[in-house]
């Protein structure tokens, strides 16, 4: 496999970054480095991929056993930490982007924050606690994916409300990690995403620029991390839905197991379903084969922020 | 906002000690944790490195040795190191008989953080050091099984390990038993690497790191698993025995100056491939790797392969001859 990649940034564009920062950047070779590494095994066989994706699903099974099946149930409960947890993770979600930091790192940021939220009760209404933890997830998840990480007083650089000190930053990561029982490698849809891609090519080998469908696959799955609903859904069957989603297809049975028999179609019709349902979870637009640029910035994120609006108040009603 | 924070923060110091006991031990205390809260007993200090030391200790409640393995946090800049992160977050879902088990984590005081593991007799550069080498075809062979059927299930995890070489693989001396160490490097595929000295020892390293290349994935640690292959059946680490000014050299001197023929691409990620002008004619690994069986010469050469795209996978080792023509184990 050969591509292009310069014409498609992989790092899904979420927000403005007003200012990008020079030093932490990746300039175009980056880029195409980045993407060439991502395909670089294209010379081994099927059946290393479906060992690979054998093994994956096998730890997903057993990660999705421990986390986050009942946080919607428990969130819901209480209406200023759903407000509070969506803060936080746009929060999370514009570091994200002013840094350019990878895919991966948005949602393991996320997930560090569920899971953290999971197994304590916060009692009170109080901001800085959900902050000096989304700042805690942000720091960890950066540790374990990117090769440059920046400071911490650096991360905390973008609207933050309070500046914690390294000192009790560093507290906080231990008491996270401790709380996840250090397990922070966890499988994320973005395992799954090329996998897929190169399953689905088998049957449909129509599509030309597979950099622009990983960039939008990987766009869609940053903003489930918006929508609660979606904590319900496996990382492979989130992997799925956005695929299909993203490529126009329905979701049949056919597609369903070329992906893997054991991914649960009915799991990845609702997925899907609930993307379709969502305005903030949209494809960025319909795929054509020459893409000359990419939709402007601002009213992108106008957008966002309006869909934000309506989800958050969608949320009320429930 | 601070008296807001005091509290939370004392709290928070109560909540961590309690959490960082229970969370992997099950164990509760009223007490901050300590290096004593480990449930260790200190015998020795093992050894000593740049990241803090390693003790042999023994499990107060198994009476089992363990090494403890105590990482100073010198950068409170930065929080916990990146390294430390990684290396428990890795091992934590690495479950195979020829990998390290990690028994328990701990700090202490919020300088330390305390990883217990269990303990194995020595390592392998050890082994070869004070033990004459393992001359023992079996030996080797037995090693070699272990080594690669530890990187191939870190490979189907889509772990790179990015530092093997003897001194991070251990044995258990009674029953020759391998088991793979220090994951501190370690890294999921598909990263964007930029590459810095600090990454594996010098004589280990892949020619497409040597070539500062951002594109490399599994294919490194063969090459790393090929030089300590040869290392046990020579006795010495094979790239110090080709004595050149610098490992690049040593590599060209061995198997031959690379073309574009040989390993596409590579005048594209080596400009200054002219400095090694002198074209080398491989020596051939036979020169120096006497007293290995064919079929063992053959995988090692499939393995210190120059062009990482034609170098045998961990998996399709395990299947090579060399590993089929005698029962062994």
């Amino acid at each position: 496999m050969s591509f292009d990649s310069s014409n498609h940034p992989i790092s899904p564009d979420l927000y403005c970054s007003e200012v990008t920062s020079e030093v932490i950047h990746l300039d175009s070779d980056d880029e195409a480095l980045k993407f060439n590494v991502l395909w670089g095994d294209s010379d081994h066989d099927d059946s290393d991929d479906e060992s690979i994706l054998l093994n994956l699903l096998e730890s997903e099974h057993n990660q999705v056993q421990e986390q986050t099946k009942f946080l919607g149930q428990q969130l819901r409960k209480k209406t200023w930490l759903i407000n509070a947890r969506e803060e936080a993770i746009n929060w999370i979600l514009k570091v994200h982007a002013y840094y350019s930091f990878k895919p991966e790192t948005a949602y393991l940021s996320v997930d560090y924050f569920n899971r953290f939220l999971l197994s304590h009760t916060f009692t009170q209404d109080k901001a800085w606690p959900l902050q000096l933890l989304s700042v805690t997830c942000l720091s960890l998840a950066a540790k374990m994916e990117e090769s440059k990480v920046p400071l911490l007083l650096d991360l905390q650089v973008i609207e933050s409300r309070f500046l914690f000190k390294p000192k009790t930053v560093q507290r906080m990561e231990l008491l996270v990690m401790a709380s996840l029982k250090w397990r922070l490698r966890t499988i994320t849809p973005f395992d799954f995403v090329h996998l897929f891609i190169s399953k689905l090519l088998c049957s449909a080998s129509t599509w030309g620029d597979l950099s622009y469908i990983v960039s939008l696959v990987s766009d869609v799955i940053i903003r489930t991390c918006l929508v609660m609903d979606f904590l319900e859904f496996s990382p492979s069957t989130i992997a799925a839905a956005a695929l299909l989603w993203v490529t126009n297809q329905c979701v049949d049975d056919k597609k369903s197991y070329c992906l893997h028999k054991n991914i649960s179609i009915e799991m990845v019709k609702k997925c899907y379903k609930l993307m379709k349902q969502k305005l903030i979870i949209r494809r960025s637009e319909l795929y054509w084969p020459k893409i000359s640029q990419l939709l402007p910035r601002s009213p992108t994120c106008v957008l966002d922020h309006a869909a934000a609006m309506q989800e958050s108040s969608d949320a009320h009603k429930l | 906002m601070w008296n807001e924070e005091s509290d939370w923060i004392g709290s928070f110091d109560a909540l961590l000690a309690r959490l960082a006991e229970c969370s992997m031990c099950s164990r509760r205390s009223g007490e901050r944790p300590g290096a004593a809260q480990m449930d260790v007993k200190i015998l020795d200090v093992a050894a000593e490195g740049g990241y803090g030391r390693v003790f042999r200790c023994l499990d107060v409640h198994t009476g089992a040795l363990v090494a403890m393995k105590q990482i100073t946090m010198v950068r409170l800049s930065q929080g916990i190191p990146a390294q430390i992160i990684r290396e428990v977050s890795l091992l934590r879902e690495l479950h195979h008989a020829n990998i390290v088990k990690l028994l328990r984590v701990g700090f202490t005081e919020n300088r330390y953080v305390n990883l217990v593991f269990e303990h194995l007799d020595y390592d392998l550069h050890q082994f070869i050091v004070n033990r004459g080498y393992p001359k023992d075809a079996t030996t080797v062979k037995s090693f070699m099984f272990q080594i690669l059927s530890a990187v191939a299930y870190c490979h189907s995890r889509k772990v790179l390990h990015r530092d093997l070489k003897p001194s991070n693989v251990l044995i258990n001396h009674s029953k020759r038993l391998i088991k793979l160490a220090d994951f501190g490097l370690a890294r999921e595929f598909a990263d964007d690497f930029l590459y810095t000295e600090k990454l594996g020892t010098s004589w280990y390293r892949a020619p497409e790191i040597l070539c500062h290349s951002r594109q490399y994935s599994t294919q490194v640690d063969l090459w790393s698993v090929g030089c300590i292959f040869a290392e046990m059946v020579i006795g010495q680490p094979l790239f110090q025995v080709i004595n050149c000014r610098d490992e690049l050299e040593g590599i060209f001197k061995l198997l031959g100056t690379p073309t574009e023929e040989t390993w596409p691409g590579i005048t594209k990620l080596m400009p200054n491939l002219h400095i090694y002008c002198s074209k080398f004619d491989p020596l051939g690994l036979e020169t120096f790797v006497t007293d290995l069986e064919p079929s063992g010469l053959n995988l090692l050469s499939m393995m210190l392969c120059l062009d990482p795209s034609k170098r045998i996978s961990a998996e399709a080792s395990l299947k090579h001859a060399y590993f089929t023509d005698v029962n062994w184990i």
